[in-house]
């Protein structure tokens, strides 16, 4: 007969979980108890009568018979362990008809039919259900993986959407307005902090040149001396009729006393354009 | 429930912790690549007496994988290669942090440098900087650091270091 997802073999005495293939040649108690909660099925058995013994065998202590069911209800699942019901100073009673936990052993503070004691007993059933007991390192296994692959993706979205971009600093920002109100603005690179006197003179330069215009495309003009001082890069950037606009300018000056940019230079190369 | 169906059940939840790994690291570990190209006017600043030299600068560099190839084309006013500098190298990583992509060139091929004089003088300073790490150190390390970046208008405003070279280039992916 089918108790849970037992299949009860009574002749042979054995108990066989048809998700594991698991086989339990039961004890004398354990046979004992199981076979008298069967004959009184949906029906309160005191513990005395379940421990009775016979002409072959002594009778079983209460312990011994709290144990057995204890045992049986093991076996059982945790699914399908609530088929043995304790009924408080009475005994217990079998309910065959409880392919899922129809009520709770403890008598006094029982919950409602067909509730499960929990969260954890519910995974807990719903994991022996899925994979048996027998393939507990499985379940150990695949739960260390997900817990990794939680803590990693958790600790990385946390990370990068934290992460601020640090950009260099600029050693110099300044701005200035033109004749027109367009505020333009100056910012310098420089490789360290000290001996900047020339990008300081270069870049004074040429906001002066730009505050001779009237207006200008230019929002931003960016501004680097190169590490040995023989270039000068400028890149202005702006818009015109909603299109964005980019120019370097790279100026190259080899001599002892380098000027890199002069009043002819700013009139060829028509800045205020 | 049969056995076969059990183990069934557990492949296909392994499968599914196997592709979801997967796609969790592509998503937080993308591959980094960058395109750019960067025009420039160049200027040589020569004393009085002597003609301006003007020449123009084109900048390609591309990074994908672990391969780098930063192309420098000069040209005349009117149009005519004044040189060009090839180099090639590795694409170090992508520091996130700085917004800052690192690499280090192996090898470089120059056309146009059989005269000094005719040559602009940004692919002279170059081509001196680069020869010497190459000779010195055996590579060419340079970093470049994104400062300004407008993804929907195809722009970067970028520095190129230990050179300190600040450039607008155009995002070209």
């Amino acid at each position: 007969m089918q108790l849970g997802d037992c299949r009860f073999d009574r002749h042979a005495g054995v108990l066989t979980n048809e998700l594991t293939g698991e086989e339990w040649h039961l004890p004398r108690a354990e046979l004992q108890v199981l076979l008298l909660l069967l004959a009184n099925s949906d029906k309160v058995v005191a513990k005395r009568v379940l421990g009775a013994g016979d002409d072959e065998h002594p009778p079983l202590s209460d312990s011994s018979v709290a144990r057995a069911v204890f045992m049986l209800r093991s076996f059982l699942g945790p699914l399908h362990e609530h088929m043995i019901e304790t009924v408080k100073g009475k005994g217990y009673r079998l309910r065959l008809d409880s392919a899922v936990p129809s009520s709770v052993h403890h008598a006094d503070n029982a919950p409602a039919k067909g509730e499960l004691h929990g969260v954890g007993e519910r995974i807990e059933a719903v994991l022996a259900w899925l994979f048996g007991k027998r393939h507990r390192w499985i379940k150990l296994w695949i739960g260390l993986i997900v817990l990794l692959l939680g803590a990693l993706v958790s600790l990385q979205l946390f990370s990068s959407v934290n992460l601020e971009v640090q950009h260099s600093e600029p050693y110099l920002r300044h701005g200035i307005t033109l004749e027109s109100g367009q505020k333009m603005m100056f910012i310098s690179y420089a490789k360290s902090k000290t001996n900047n006197t020339s990008l300081l003179r270069l870049s004074e330069k040429m906001s002066q040149a730009f505050e001779r215009c009237e207006s200008s495309p230019w929002k931003e003009v960016y501004m680097s001396l190169s590490h040995d001082k023989q270039v000068f890069n400028i890149t202005m950037r702006g818009e015109k009729m909603g299109q964005s606009l980019v120019r370097n300018l790279k100026l190259t000056d080899y001599r002892q006393q380098k000027r890199f940019i002069s009043e002819a230079w700013f009139k060829e190369v028509s800045l205020c354009e | 429930m049969n056995r076969k169906v059990l183990w069934a059940i557990n492949i296909i939840v392994l499968g599914l912790l196997a592709i979801s790994i997967t796609i969790s690291y592509r998503y937080l570990y993308p591959s980094e690549s960058i395109m750019l190209s960067c025009s420039s006017e160049l200027f040589d600043r020569r004393d009085e007496a002597q003609a301006e030299g003007r020449h123009y600068l084109l900048v390609d560099i591309m990074a994908k994988k672990q391969q780098a190839q930063i192309n420098y084309r000069y040209f005349n006013l009117d149009g005519t290669s004044a040189g060009t500098i090839r180099m090639q190298g590795s694409f170090l990583d992508f520091d996130k942090a700085n917004g800052r992509y690192h690499f280090s060139v192996e090898t470089k091929e120059e056309i146009g440098t059989e005269s000094a004089e005719t040559m602009p003088r940004h692919m002279q300073y170059l081509s001196y900087i680069s020869s010497f790490n190459l000779d010195s150190k055996g590579m060419h390390n340079l970093s470049i650091e994104t400062l300004e970046l407008d993804p929907h208008r195809d722009y970067a405003v970028v520095l190129f270091q230990p050179s300190n070279t600040v450039c607008g280039c155009r995002i070209v992916q």
